[in-house]
């Protein structure tokens, strides 16, 4: 598949190694508040179903092996 | 020349003006009647700059009676996305909140540009909101309806670039592509564009979206259009942080030099998947008219391609973290619950994400010692019905908008060089666009290859037949 959209589900590893303890509106939800963020109900599902996806991006982003001092891409010159 | 100069290309219309067989004020008056006339249709613009689009014209006139040295290109009638900066517009970036925003008190550099070099300005082009989406549709300023069918999309987010240069309204537009913005629409409405290097175009005073993936540049119908408007506006500009002082090379004067000696290959592997057959015949089709006989294949594109999704998620949702805060309600619900989404992802994967980015920047580069083009398709497939929310390959259905950018996003998330070129297959009645990428700052060989295909008769920008 192209574009893979995981379900994530309890407990179910969230990418890069974190593990999830909530369901994904509730994560979603208090990362929201965290950062200043209110999610309304009716756009939980939406923006649970994106962070979903990045989640899955990411995870399998994670999946390619590289050196322990292989640098990230900056723009920054100083 | 064309019978209606507005249909000439854009060298044409420039050699037009300076040869006074047209006047630049006539240029702006046919582009502001063509872009009154068609835009009920289309939707492509969001506001006709008319007034100034004559006032630039008098003086282009002015000049050329007295003598002047005429400008690279004076008369020229263009128009630009309307999250360039124009000054005494205010800058939408496709949004219902930016519109409470202030008009601009200077144009955008490259819009300077433009206006130094003699061009006139004809308006502002509906888009994505915020530059977020390849399908053109934008709940606020309506949707923007591809010339050719009106039924289909335009892609985006440079939606309107596309279809005013392919309805024929203006020879060329300006449009910014953060992960194929310029080149989606070029592909769905069937007119050349060019993403430059990263860093060759100035970005100031251009709404940003995702800063360190945002390009901006030309659509036109024409690769020497490409070349025209490159060498007039591109170079460096100490105001924009990622401006870079590369030497600048005429692309005009190495279309001359056609294709010989050129080391061009087919990408295969990833750019050979998830398309459809008509895309893959495209990018065949040009290869034969090459004489192309090499594959070569992009290593672990799929999960640079994951990479950029997560950073562009992650930029776009700072980007937009305190619109978010105080106007969630005013973005439409999708971009909203994107850049929500985003704005929430762990830094720890952001910066994986830009450790996958160097790594395939190096290994695509090492491509380039061996070759001096690639080839793939710009689009998996032509410009899709609106409402179309899958699309089958191969006999698997996949969701159509997270796929439009499968081939192009690519190469914006390391900043390489690619220009799209429109290709009408024989019997089909649309187009489709294939994608010429190059080595960093080697625009002039994507430019070559595309002029080639243009006057081999395989690439080619028709101006839509509107009834």
């Amino acid at each position: 598949m192209a574009f893979a959209h995981v379900k994530l589900t309890s407990r179910s590893n969230l990418g890069c190694g974190m593990q999830q303890k909530h369901d994904v509106s509730q994560l979603v939800e208090g990362l929201a508040e965290t950062v200043g963020i209110t999610v309304r109900p009716q756009w939980r599902d939406g923006v649970g179903a994106h962070f979903e996806a990045i989640a899955s991006a990411a995870a399998e982003a994670a999946t390619l092996t590289l050196d322990e001092a292989a640098e990230p891409a900056w723009h920054f010159e100083a | 020349m064309h019978l209606d100069p507005l249909l000439g290309t854009t060298a044409e219309i420039i050699e037009a003006v300076r040869l006074r067989e047209v006047s630049a004020l006539d240029m702006a008056k046919l582009a502001i009647a063509a872009a009154e006339a068609v835009n009920p249709r289309i939707n492509a613009f969001t506001e006709i700059t008319a007034e100034r689009a004559l006032k630039e014209a008098d003086t282009i006139d002015t000049r050329i009676v007295a003598g002047e040295p005429v400008r690279p290109l004076a008369g020229l009638p263009y128009a630009v996305k309307n999250l360039f900066d124009i000054e005494g517009v205010t800058t939408r970036a496709g949004s219902k909140i930016n519109r409470d925003n202030p008009p601009a008190v200077a144009d955008a550099a490259l819009v300077a540009r433009m206006k130094a070099a003699g061009a006139l300005l004809i308006g502002a082009l509906n888009m994505d909101e915020y530059a977020y989406g390849f399908t053109g549709t934008n709940e606020h300023d309506g949707d923007v309806r591809n010339p050719h069918d009106p039924r289909r999309m335009t892609g985006g987010s440079s939606a309107g670039a596309g279809a005013a240069v392919a309805a024929g309204v203006v020879p060329m537009a300006l449009g910014s592509d953060t992960n194929g913005s310029i080149r989606v629409p070029a592909s769905f409405c069937g007119t050349f564009g060019l993403k430059a290097t990263y860093g060759r175009f100035s970005r100031v005073g251009a709404f940003p979206f995702v800063t360190s993936f945002d390009h901006v540049g030309p659509l036109a119908r024409s690769a020497r259009g490409l070349a025209v408007i490159h060498d007039a506006i591109a170079g460096f500009d100490p105001t924009d942080p990622v401006s870079v002082r590369h030497p600048l090379m005429s692309c005009q004067a190495a279309l001359e030099e056609g294709v010989d000696g050129l080391r061009i290959a087919v990408a295969g592997g990833w750019f050979r998947q998830n398309a459809t057959a008509q895309a893959l015949a495209a990018v065949d089709r040009a290869a034969r008219t090459l004489g192309v006989e090499r594959d070569v294949e992009l290593p672990e594109t799929r999960k640079a391609r994951l990479a950029a999704y997560v950073l562009t998620a992650s930029e776009g949702g700072a980007r937009h973290l305190g619109r978010l805060r105080e106007r969630p309600e005013d973005f439409e619900a999708e971009t909203r619950n994107r850049l929500i989404a985003g704005s929430l992802v762990p830094s720890a994967w952001a910066m994986q994400a830009q450790r996958v980015r160097r790594w395939y920047h190096e290994q695509v580069l090492k491509i380039f010692d061996e070759v001096d083009a690639v080839l793939t398709p710009t689009t998996p497939f032509s410009a899709p019905e609106f409402g179309t929310e899958t699309i089958s390959i191969d006999g698997e259905t996949l969701p159509l908008e997270p796929n439009i950018g499968l081939y192009t996003q690519p190469f914006s998330f390391i900043g390489l060089p690619a220009v799209s070129v429109p290709v009408w297959l024989e019997g089909e009645k649309l187009p489709l666009g294939v994608q010429i990428v190059t080595a960093p700052w080697r625009e002039d060989i994507a430019l070559r290859i595309a002029d080639v295909l243009e006057r081999e008769g395989v690439a080619e920008a028709r101006v839509a037949m509107m009834e």
